[in-house]
């Protein structure tokens, strides 16, 4: 039975990268010198698990490496060594070091680096220097064989101790298994039998003396009582030792042989022929990957497209891998036969073809005959023919073996649209990824993990759903008015139903916030020494649940926002002592929800915000006005601003005006918000808020002409009507409007996209105050329709990215509404102010194509249903 | 056919391990801790039990002890999966009344040989 083991390699690694959450969260909580057993236990079994995982899974050297690792935990574990914070930095050095070969083994880059090398030399030293066994790979057969090839005629005496059957272990069991090495003449001894009446069923009375004739070897036979070593009075004896004149062959483990042309001299493969000529290019063999690639798209473009996902030079390092690995394992057939046959397993996750095999064998001839020149002989070029169609064989063989995954399994619940991860092609080969590493956590991986009681509430609702759909459809069958009562219950059900469900297929993605959390532990440590600063960081309301995808995005800013508190807001001990506050500093991450809303806040007791350095920074870059008075608030939300940094000294954990720009971009677009608030000497207050989920928004349905549009609830101020007095018309075509003390621009919704309105007098319709990017506008519409949940259906993926439209969604009656951007919309209406306008033509143009295209789509899910 | 609870708290293993299991045609159960796989033993015979060591919760050696004790499980067969250097685990198990073991990492193949050599 061939199993593939590729499939189990995307539940591994997640596995393995929760194992190192574990593992580093637990260091971090250790205490040098009074360990808590049950952490260094759990720290223990996290790194056992991997290792164990890796060997099986063939990940070698991430199992030599968790060895090295396990060696010291166990020693620790046992007491032989005292937790020191050395120890305890080396092992979190290995958490980051096994988090980027884990990545390398996701994205098939080289796993065992430079810095991989040098750390497992520091911890064997840390070992002192005792000899780390390394683990045996999964692949390689454990079974012995006779290699002396002496086989025989064997005496064996097996008298089981009483206690032999209480480990569940069976004499008829060891028969059996020994008689199948040959043949076998078994006596048996029945003189400790006691009489019936004292018979114990559970004790083993009886003894035997097998005559054994068999080719296997003495080792053989002593396993066959591997497990009862310790049960049994055991005795092996070679009664006649016959030299067998037949050598025993190599045990092949693979029925694809790399020798099955007869024919062929040797044993099948002209080696010498392959290894003088690899030789000759070995030295040349970037150039070779190379002009292996140019030639093959120009060859044959077509299959280009496998590769899109990859970088070439990417490619090209693996080209030169594989022929590096065929090259070394061309004398050991069997393990060369292992490792094509796994390169075909991969190389159908590719999408690889059967046709492509001969296309790249064809280009790898032309391309070495080209660089070898004269070297290239008939002789060469047949050896190389043959050793490439071998290879194919074998790779393609591996193709008829691959299973389906199942899906069918409810406790690792995956979403079903999850495909088995290896086959991913990863664009992150980076050698450098050590410092990105820690970003990558487990929750960015495409699946989701999910518990049972939910995916059992879901079944439920749909079993209730499919109920309340056939008492529809009978009452649909014959219906008469007398039935209208009922079909209104059955309606409200079906409502009912839809929203219970809708509420728990949301639930599905929610993920505590803790997963964002974890990683700030570690970060703040980090960085207080390296600061020598003393932190102490508070989390609270880790089990808030988020959104997946809002959580994988709030990741980085939230590192941003906890550096900063770190860096500029907690002062450094002395400073902290002076101003009258404890030595240690605190930062505190919080979050909660409120409303439909999920909010983190990031405080610290630090110095606060600056406000004067922020005025004075932002009049020199004439963001602000010399003189123009600002509000704190204002003031605060200046530190948005692109480019923008009060650091006095730019340090290398913050400060170089690159970022919080970008998280209030990041926030923005999740559509989300953040304030700070901050009282000088007291701390800062950073406050996100964030929807719980991208996949639904509360909207405001609005009129235009015969055109409904939605306006996301969030980014609406206020509705009113306009009043002719308050309306200021300035040179340019710009319509101003003032609000209270404020002047904001009036967008008019029917020129941005070009429809007939109900009416262009502003005093006939309604203005909406919206908020986007910072910026105030109001946007006049005919009418306001209502608010409704609408689910957004992205454009980009089926038509193309508008903008000023964030997406567009179905509406009850079945017609097409887009969903406005507010923040590209307040841009599009500046674009176009003082503009010829689009051709009307063309608008329609794009909008009939999105109609249609849309219609295609609901027209698919029905048929779907 | 057979019924085979695997137990071990790595979700992997525990894949590679059904799959394997029941691509040869055993029935399976899984269990991702002692405690785990103590309730699904009582809840229903198992013919054999394979179950990892080192796990949270009850490890595989007070599950084999918790197995042992009960009436119905005197004689299942109980082997352990362990690794090349817990040697001692080896003993440690069989002294608890496990019936042999498997060492990892092993193959699939050599998963099947061994459960076929106890099954019969």
């Amino acid at each position: 039975m061939t199993v593939d083991m590729s499939q189990f390699y995307q539940t591994f690694l997640e596995e393995s990268f929760e194992g190192l959450d574990t593992m580093e969260s637990c260091l971090l909580n250790l205490d040098v010198g009074d360990a808590d057993i049950e952490a260094v236990n759990t720290i223990f079994r996290a790194a056992h698990s991997i290792k164990g995982g890796a060997a099986t899974f063939g990940f070698d050297e991430v199992a030599e490496f968790t060895h090295v690792v396990e060696t010291l935990l166990d020693q620790i574990r046992s007491g032989e060594r005292p937790v020191e914070q050395n120890l305890v930095d080396y092992f979190l050095q290995s958490v980051d070091c096994l988090r980027t070969m884990l990545h390398a083994v996701q994205s098939e880059a080289p796993v065992m680096t430079d810095d991989v090398r040098a750390l497992m030399q520091a911890l064997e030293a840390a070992l002192g220097g005792e000899h780390v066994a390394t683990v045996e790979s999964s692949t390689s057969d454990a079974q012995t064989t006779n290699s002396d090839g002496s086989g025989g005629q064997w005496s064996i005496q097996f008298s089981p101790h009483a206690t032999l059957m209480k480990t569940g272990n069976d004499p008829v069991r060891i028969l059996r298994e020994l008689s199948s090495l040959g043949d076998m003449t078994a006596m048996l001894d029945v003189t400790s039998l006691p009489v019936l009446s004292e018979i114990d069923p559970e004790v083993c009375y009886l003894k035997w003396t097998i005559d054994l004739n068999t080719d296997a070897a003495e080792a053989d036979i002593a396993e066959v009582f591997e497990w009862v070593s310790d049960d049994c009075d055991l005795q092996i004896n070679s009664s006649m030792v016959q030299q067998s004149s037949e050598q025993s062959t190599a045990p092949v483990s693979h029925e694809k042989k790399i020798t099955p042309d007869a024919e062929a001299p040797e044993n099948g493969l002209d080696i010498v022929s392959l290894e003088t000529s690899f030789k000759l290019l070995q030295p040349q063999a970037n150039e070779l990957a190379k002009r292996f690639y140019e030639t093959l798209f120009l060859r044959y473009p077509q299959v280009k497209e496998l590769f899109k996902n990859t970088s070439i030079e990417q490619q090209q390092g693996k080209l030169i891998a594989a022929l590096q690995t065929v090259m070394q394992q061309i004398r050991e057939p069997e393990k060369l036969a292992d490792t094509v046959f796994a390169l075909g397993q991969r190389h159908q996750n590719y999408g690889a073809e059967k046709d492509h095999y001969a296309l790249v064998g064809e280009t790898l001839i032309y391309v070495m005959a080209d660089m070898a020149g004269e070297h290239w002989t008939s002789k060469i070029e047949q050896a190389w023919r043959q050793a490439l169609s071998m290879i194919a064989e074998i790779m393609l063989s591996a193709y008829s073996t691959k299973t389906p995954v199942a899906s069918d399994k409810v406790t690792d619940a995956k979403p079903s649209g999850a495909a088995p991860a290896p086959a991913k092609p990863s664009v992150t080969s980076d050698k450098n990824t050590a410092s990105t590493a820690p970003k990558m956590a487990s929750g960015e991986s495409g699946s989701i993990r999910v518990s049972t009681d939910k995916i059992d509430g879901l079944i439920n609702m749909v079993g209730e759903l499919v109920i309340t759909q056939s008492m529809l459809g009978q009452l649909g069958e014959d219906m008469d008015m007398s039935k209208i009562e009922k079909l209104r219950d059955g309606l409200a059900q079906l409502e009912r139903n839809t929203r219970e469900l809708q509420e728990s297929v949301m639930q599905i993605r929610m993920l505590p916030i803790s997963f964002a959390f974890q990683r700030f532990p570690r970060m703040v440590r980090d960085l207080q020494t390296k600061l020598g600063k003393q932190i102490e960081l508070k989390l609270s309301g880790e089990q808030t649940e988020l959104d997946k995808t809002v959580m994988e995005k709030i990741g980085d800013p939230l590192v941003h926002l906890v550096r900063n508190s770190v860096d500029h807001g907690i002062e450094l001990p002395a400073e902290r002592v002076k101003a009258g506050k404890p030595e240690k500093g605190v930062v505190h991450l919080d979050a909660y929800h409120q409303g439909g809303n999920i909010v983190i806040e990031i405080n610290d007791d630090g110095a606060g915000l600056n406000k004067e350095r922020i005025l004075e920074k932002a009049r020199s870059q004439g963001v602000v006005g010399a003189d123009e008075e600002l509000t704190d608030e204002r003031i605060y939300d200046l530190i948005f601003q692109p480019g923008f940094s009060t650091a006095a000294e730019v340090s290398d954990v913050s400060g170089r005006g690159v970022g919080m720009d970008v998280v209030k971009r990041n926030i923005r677009e999740l559509g989300g918000s953040i304030e700070v608030s901050s009282q000088p000497g007291v701390g800062s207050s950073f406050k996100i808020r964030l929807p719980l989920t991208l996949a639904i928004l509360d909207g405001q349905l609005v009129r235009v002409g015969n055109e409904t549009y939605i306006i996301p609830l969030v980014s609406i101020i206020e509705s009113l009507q306009v009043k002719n007095e308050n309306v200021n018309a300035i040179a340019g075509q710009a319509e101003l409007y003032k609000l209270r003390e404020e002047y904001i621009p009036i967008m008019r919704l029917y020129e941005v996209f070009d429809v007939d309105p109900d009416s262009e007098d502003l005093t006939k319709g309604l203005l909406v105050v919206v908020e986007g990017d910072g910026q105030r506008a109001g946007v006049f519409v005919d009418d306001l329709l209502g608010q409704q949940q609408v689910v957004i259906k992205s454009l980009e993926t089926n038509f193309k990215r508008i903008e000023g439209i964030s997406g567009a969604t179905i509406l009850g009656d079945g017609t097409v509404a887009l969903i406005l951007d507010v923040g590209g919309i307040v841009k599009v209406s500046q674009n176009t102010k003082g503009r010829p306008k689009r051709s009307k033509s063309a608008v329609d143009k794009s909008k009939k194509d999105l109609d249609e295209k849309l219609l295609e789509i609901s027209d698919g899910a029905n048929k779907a249903a | 056919m057979a019924k085979i609870l695997a137990v071990d708290d790595s979700a992997s293993m525990r894949q590679m391990v059904a799959f394997t299991l029941k691509g040869a045609g055993y029935d399976v159960v899984e269990a991702t801790d002692g405690a785990e796989a103590l309730e699904a033993a009582k809840n229903g015979q198992v013919d054999l039990v394979l179950t990892d060591i080192n796990m949270p919760n009850m490890d595989g050696i007070a599950l084999i002890k918790e197995l042992r004790a009960l009436p119905n499980y005197k004689f299942t067969p109980i082997l352990t999966l362990t690794t090349e250097s817990g040697s001692d685990k080896k003993i440690e198990g069989k002294s608890a009344g496990a019936t042999g073991w498997i060492v990892k990492p092993f193959s699939p193949d050599q998963l099947l040989a061994t459960i076929k050599k106890v099954l019969g």
